[in-house]
């Protein structure tokens, strides 16, 4: 796929580091169930890691003498 | 493909591999609304860990992203010291190996203050939210300093409760 148009308002330097860039490139080479599946995983994983700091701040919070 | 971040990461926890969970995903876990798509992880890349890495996720085919072949991290490098960071593409998605988190310092440094969680019925630390916001700054780029703002309002907010 290659841009339709050419754009002159992009910045001359961009800060992307080559860990970003190769991230980019192995998301681009995901096809849409694919990346469907990705998000879906991150968020399933998230949902779990929300959870466990809750438990943490709500634990956190309790007041141990009771 | 399929990627499962929970098996990359319930993996790593049940094989007692020592890690904390930075990155995009510990900003998430705090309220972020940054999305992330890697697991980034700071850990000792001595060679014993990288020797139980490449156990750990054998059967995931994990591959050095940043290398043209995509060469496999199973085989390359040989030599296993000096190792500071490590990006990987697994088949259950993207794992960064992080040995120094900028601004906040090595595994130890991490440690210190790192919060303990309980996950897939496991103890797993994640770096604390002070240490992360502390990170973002110093790495300055944009992305980072986005996050940074939000996660200062959590900060805020939680400290205000």
């Amino acid at each position: 796929m290659s841009p339709s148009k050419q754009i002159d308002f992009l910045p001359d330097d961009y800060e992307v580091t080559a860990e970003q860039l190769s991230a980019i490139e192995y998301n681009l080479g995901l096809s849409i169930d694919e990346r469907i599946m990705q998000l879906q995983s991150a968020v399933e994983l998230i949902e779990e890691l929300r959870r466990a700091i809750e438990e943490v701040n709500e634990n956190r919070f309790q007041d141990p003498s009771k | 493909m399929k990627t499962d971040f929970k098996t990359l990461l319930s993996k790593l926890i049940d094989h007692d591999f020592e890690f904390i969970l930075i990155g995009g995903f510990a900003a998430t876990s705090y309220g972020s609304n940054y999305v992330t798509r890697d697991l980034d992880i700071c850990a000792v890349l001595s060679p014993a860990n990288i020797e139980l890495l490449r156990k750990i996720l054998a059967d995931l085919h994990p591959k050095h992203r940043l290398t043209a072949e995509k060469l496999s991290f199973l085989d390359i490098p040989q030599d296993l010291n000096g190792i500071k960071n490590l990006y990987l593409q697994t088949d259950a998605g993207l794992l960064d190996l992080i040995s120094d988190v900028i601004g906040v310092g090595n595994y130890e440094a991490v440690s210190k203050s790192a919060v303990e969680i309980q996950i897939f019925g496991r103890k797993c630390k994640i770096i604390s939210l002070e240490d992360l916001i502390k990170s973002k700054l110093t790495l300055k780029r944009d992305k980072d300093l986005l996050v940074a703002k939000e996660l200062g309002v959590i900060y805020k907010k939680i400290e205000n409760e």
